[in-house]
């Protein structure tokens, strides 16, 4: 809101440039440099799909929201590699980190929301549910692939998530209007970063 | 190029996440991001409650204690005769 969308989500999806950073500092994670090329064009490519012409004007200082944001994903990454052998499966590792979210979220929803908690529930469980299922799939396979791989690919290949939303887009809602030259541009880079962060050297 | 089990999981992964992304823009128009959040998390929570269930996946000592799962009655481990597919 103070930045909007397509501000704020190319900062947020620079977070495999922090995780990547992070995981060879601290995990002593060797990427090769053609590897990093691929994470930056990833985030490159991401960027491009998710930025656009953003009407109103923001103040510079609002864009560390985002940049928090991006910072909190990467040292997440991190502390899940770091965790996640403490755990017989990886399904256990992924409801503990999920239950501490929905902690987080709840203690505030229930302190400052609590009139709109009802309401919510009865007008949109539905795609909650779904949205939910799917989350907790993909957060058991976020930590399966932090426990097999390393961060600063697994985080690479687990951000192109929203070029697969923009496809989904665009195949299922019919959103044919939103094709501008970012989204075949983007997908290339994306994919294209793909292809390098894998490729054993 | 390395397509091991890793690189499944993170494909996996990222296509969940733009299913549940997808199924949370449709929701948020109909409330508040803190309490669609809380409502999806409380989805996924159980989700994968159910999912320990039944595969049967065990907790290690600390996260037993945290969960108040150490007590018989209440173990993960506990449930398993009545979920048929449980090892």
């Amino acid at each position: 809101m103070k930045i909007g969308v397509s501000r704020a989500a190319p900062i947020k999806g620079s977070s495999p440039i922090i995780a990547a950073f992070l995981a060879i500092f601290f995990l002593s994670e060797r990427p090769a440099l053609l590897q990093l090329g691929g994470v930056f064009l990833i985030v490159c490519g991401i960027g491009l799909i998710s930025s656009g012409k953003t009407e109103g004007k923001w103040r510079r200082i609002d864009a560390l929201w985002p940049l928090a944001a991006a910072g909190f994903a990467g040292v997440g990454a991190i502390f899940w590699r770091k965790g996640i052998p403490a755990f017989p499966q990886p399904l256990v590792g992924a409801l503990i980190g999920m239950t501490a979210a929905l902690f987080m979220v709840a203690i505030y929803a229930f302190t400052f929301k609590r009139d709109q908690i009802l309401g919510g529930v009865k007008s949109a469980w539905r795609p909650f549910l779904l949205g939910g299922v799917a989350g907790a799939i993909g957060n058991f396979c976020y930590a399966s692939a932090l426990q097999k791989g390393e961060v600063f690919r697994m985080v690479s290949l687990i951000q192109i998530s929203p070029l697969l939303t923009v496809l989904f887009a665009l195949t299922l809602l019919r959103k044919t209007e939103a094709i501008t030259w970012r989204v075949p541009a983007g997908a290339v880079l994306t994919v294209g970063g793909a292809i390098l962060v894998n490729l054993r050297l | 190029m390395v397509i091991d089990v890793a690189v499944m999981f993170a494909l996996g992964a990222a296509f969940s996440y733009a299913v549940a992304d997808m199924a949370m823009r449709y929701g948020i128009q109909h409330t508040t991001p803190f309490v669609g959040s809380t409502i999806g998390r409380t989805f996924s929570v159980t989700t994968l409650g159910v999912l320990i269930l039944l595969s049967g996946a065990t907790f290690p000592a600390w996260a037993r204690i945290i969960f108040g799962c150490s007590w018989p009655g209440c173990s993960i481990r506990g449930f398993s005769p009545f979920v048929s597919c449980s090892g």
